[in-house]
């Protein structure tokens, strides 16, 4: 179904025909963003260019009672961007302004279309940067990182994207704009932007953003720490963060991860490490010395089989490359895998990451690790082939066993992934109903006809607690990805 | 002697019972410590101080849990027994866990560690028809539906009963060391202006102006090679020697933004770029103000007025373009600083709507 004539006469009006698409190829590219479990074709996708013209697309769209949701690069991994049947996308790729650098309040005004990382690029010359810096910051928009309240490796210290947005422009579903929060750090009333970044699109349209910006450390020292046993460098985690020491940045690559890292950037990691944790340190040259000093020591204690320091910026960026591009070099083990996004006590991480892999074990696939240590965060990949229907079915059963097992040690469903589609039916394994039903109750008082973003988020009446149902619907979909 | 105009539940069911009768009746009331008193006279007051347990506190993983009647300080107390802090120390002694989240009281630590909303991870509140809501949870991290615990952050006791906050936690400084600036008095703005661009990787920043007297100073940590470089960089940076306060009466109350819990007083927050005029603004009141007590968080570029008199505040208009909410103000010191027509503030009406339909609880920055 494209879009209705009437409505479609009047999108070209206002936008130009070459920014109103409802062809079959647009369509089926804009069919799902990174979770392809739940392919839906959008009636049309539109491309507005400005905040004025995006307020205009929502009030027609609105008087029409057409379903809508926006969009930004389509890196979101839960499905936050992906249509309901018939609804229309609006792509916000066009607001991609980056304002100029404020040094003295260390903010930047950005359109929600701008690439993550050329926020960072902007800002360098000045001595700051945009500390969000998910996997994706090549691609991802600062739209969505502010739909979904994104995270990344240097979150740890530094917080997630609600610590570092001041100020943003929004539309809500009727089409009425408002600027929430300012140039200053803090406003009068309860906190509006923390209640509208994480929303996933289903409470406003954001048209721009101001950031705060973070001062570059003066020094950085980046380690390899290398493990012969997981279970060492989960206590090495621990160990670090107990005796007072927050690094930058906590991750850990575990033995699948880093054999296809080797086969595909060879970035120097030793391939017959079972595991190895990448710690940033950042300080002033005076006090990086201490720390550094500090966290050899624990390494040692802990029975690291080797330490490697980054000796110069070169070795920095090889590792660092590493971690980012880990994702996709999963692609030389196994033709499919699917991202799983699940918290837990970061002093539960020993036994929680061997339980995960057991769980692998128990269904015949194989779970590769790569995840935010020090936050907690894991990131399970689980390996399969999508042409095997079994595996299909397993990959589900196992997603599902790793986000029960996570709630059961007092984690949570989601760290900087988001709800989206993918686990709406599980909230209420994390929530009472009477909170489903408040935060309903405040989705309403933006979104009263929920024609922003259906089906996102909160989860459909009826769909609760019908977990195995869920997961037979999305086994008969077929992953992809 | 019970006092029947205060009513303080012992526990949650308790609470949840005496809010839906309440909302039955529409009955008005206002939260001891997490808002100001009500408008209205026949108005009761819900004293919270019961909830004051310490609920979960893990320092391996840096994070408490705690009811909203605990005092801040004795929960700093508590960390700190195991080398942790929450990196947010507002102006009141007698400030309560729920006073700092409802009041989004942070400190001069706010530019670089952030403000309260920066520590938020969970929080239990009833709503006013009495029903009880978790959000969030024990996890630093954590995007699980609409994040409504960080969201109360600033409500001032205008949208429903907060009864347990989550906070992240930091290992405590090492080693802290405060510093004040020698310089020449008059010559502290540009001192702040230089440390702004200098981007010196201060603990905290703050400037205290009473009884005639102005004094910046900053908080610094680390080890001894560490603190030792800083004083070099702030030295370089300003032009003028940085030492330890002195236990001179003046500068031994430096720690402390009020002088007493009996003062009232107004926060304001401006954007950075503004603190120069703000800066130029204070130099000139300073006249006014001499028996009183003013600090500027510089660089956070918040600033607090506190008073003796709550009458002067109504009497000296703030600076345009600054959000201004008031400080243990009393009943009758009734001034709206959000101006109601922003369309920031029609959002905050459409919530207080949703939240509070009744309108049992007071309404501080819409005119309610």
């Amino acid at each position: 179904m494209s879009l209705e004539p009437a409505l479609r006469r009047q999108l070209v009006a206002l936008l130009g025909a070459d920014w109103v698409r409802d062809d079959q190829v647009t369509r089926f590219s804009y069919r799902c963003d990174g979770l392809t479990l739940h392919p839906s074709l959008p009636a049309g996708v539109v491309f507005p260019g400005d905040h004025d013209q995006v307020v205009g697309v929502v009030k027609l769209l609105h008087a029409a009672g057409v379903s809508f949701l926006p969009r930004g690069a389509g890196t979101g991994l839960s499905g936050g961007a992906v249509p309901t049947t018939g609804a229309v996308i609006i792509e916000l790729v066009r607001l991609n302004r980056i304002g100029p650098v404020n040094e003295i309040d260390r903010t930047i005004e950005v359109g929600p279309g701008v690439v993550n990382i050329q926020v960072s690029h902007a800002a360098r010359a000045h001595g700051l940067y945009f500390v969000p810096d998910p996997s994706s910051q090549k691609a991802c928009s600062v739209g969505g990182n502010v739909a979904e309240n994104s995270g990344g490796p240097h979150t740890l210290k530094y917080g997630v994207t609600v610590n570092h947005i001041l100020a943003l422009d929004v539309v809500l579903p009727d089409g009425s704009a408002h600027r929430v929060g300012g140039e200053s750090w803090a406003s009068p009333g309860a906190d509006l932007l923390a209640l509208l970044i994480g929303s996933e699109g289903t409470l406003c349209i954001v048209t721009n953003i101001i950031c705060r910006l973070t001062p570059l450390p003066p020094a950085v020292q980046t380690l390899l720490a290398v493990f012969n046993d997981v279970q060492q460098a989960c206590e090495a985690v621990s160990a670090i963060i107990r005796a007072g020491i927050v690094p930058a940045a906590l991750e850990m690559i575990d033995n699948t991860v880093i054999r296809a890292i080797e086969q595909t950037i060879s970035a120097g990691f030793p391939t017959d490490a079972e595991a190895v944790l990448i710690i940033e340190l950042e300080d002033i040259e005076a006090g990086i010395t201490d720390e550094l000093a500090a966290v050899r020591r624990i390494l040692g204690q802990v029975g690291t089989h080797e330490i490697r320091v980054a000796e110069d910026e070169a070795a920095r960026a090889r590792i660092w490359r590493a971690r980012k591009e880990a994702f996709g070099a999963i692609g030389a083990l196994s033709p499919s895998f699917y991202t799983q996004d699940g918290v837990i006590p970061r002093g539960a991480l020993p036994r929680v990451l061997a339980r995960v892999n057991q769980i692998g074990r128990d269904h015949g696939l194989t779970i590769a690790n790569v995840f935010h240590a020090g936050d907690g965060n894991l990131h399970p990949l689980i390996l399969y082939d999508a042409h095997d229907p079994d595996q299909v079915a397993a990959t589900h059963e196992v997603g599902r066993r790793i986000l029960e097992l996570c709630l059961a040690e007092g984690g949570t469903l989601s760290g900087e992934h988001g709800i989206g589609l993918e686990k709406n039916s599980l909230m209420d394994r994390v929530y009472s109903s009477t909170t489903l039903d408040h935060m309903a109750e405040v989705r309403a008082v933006f979104n009263p006809n929920a024609r922003l973003n259906p089906g996102k988020m909160l989860p459909e009446p009826g769909k609760c607690g019908d977990i195995k149902s869920v997961a037979a619907l999305r086994a008969k979909s077929g992953i992809q990805v | 002697m019970s006092d029947a105009r205060v009513f303080a539940p012992a526990d949650t069911g308790s609470l949840l019972a005496w809010l839906r009768a309440g909302y039955a009746a529409k009955r008005p009331f206002w939260i001891a410590g997490q808002g100001d008193p009500h408008p209205d006279p026949a108005a009761l007051q819900l004293d919270l101080s019961a909830f004051n347990q310490t609920l979960f506190f893990d320092p391996d993983d840096m994070v408490v849990g705690v009811g909203v009647g605990k005092k801040h300080l004795a929960l700093q107390k508590e960390l700190a027994a195991e080398g942790m802090g929450l990196p947010v120390n507002p102006w009141f002694d007698d400030d309560t866990v729920g006073s700092l989240v409802a009041k989004n009281r942070f400190g001069p630590e706010r530019l670089y560690r952030g403000g309260v909303r920066d520590w938020v991870i969970g929080m239990t509140y009833a709503t006013v028809d009495g029903r009880l809501i978790e959000v969030g949870g024990r996890v630093v991290k954590n995007v699980t539906g609409y994040d409504l615990a960080r969201f109360m952050v600033g409500n001032r006791g205008e949208l429903a009963v907060l009864l347990s906050v989550n906070f992240k936690l930091m290992p405590l400084p090492h080693q802290p060391e405060a510093l004040l600036f020698r310089g020449p008095a008059e010559a502290w703005p540009r001192a702040v202006a230089a440390l702004i661009k200098a981007h010196i990787p201060l603990d905290w920043a703050q400037v205290r102006l009473a009884a005639g007297t102005v004094r910046l100073g900053v908080g610094i940590s680390g080890g001894t090679a560490r603190r030792r470089s800083l004083k070099v960089s702030l030295e370089e940076t300003t032009g003028a020697a940085w030492s330890a306060p002195e236990q001179s009466p003046d500068e031994s109350l430096f720690h402390r933004l009020a002088d007493g819990p009996a003062l009232a007083g107004l926060t304001g927050a401006a954007p950075v770029h503004a603190y120069g005029r703000l800066a130029t603004s204070v130099l000139l009141q300073q006249e006014n103000y001499r028996q009183d007590c003013q600090v500027i968080h510089p660089i956070g570029a918040d600033i607090h007025r506190f008073v003796a008199n709550p009458s002067v505040l109504s009497a000296n208009e703030p600076e345009a373009g600054v959000s201004w909410v008031l400080e243990q103000a009393p009943p009758d010191c009734a001034i709206r600083r959000l101006p109601a027509k922003t369309p920031e503030a029609v959002l905050h009406q459409k919530l207080k709507a949703s939240f509070d339909p009744c309108g049992c609880l007071p309404s501080h920055f819409h005119g309610g």
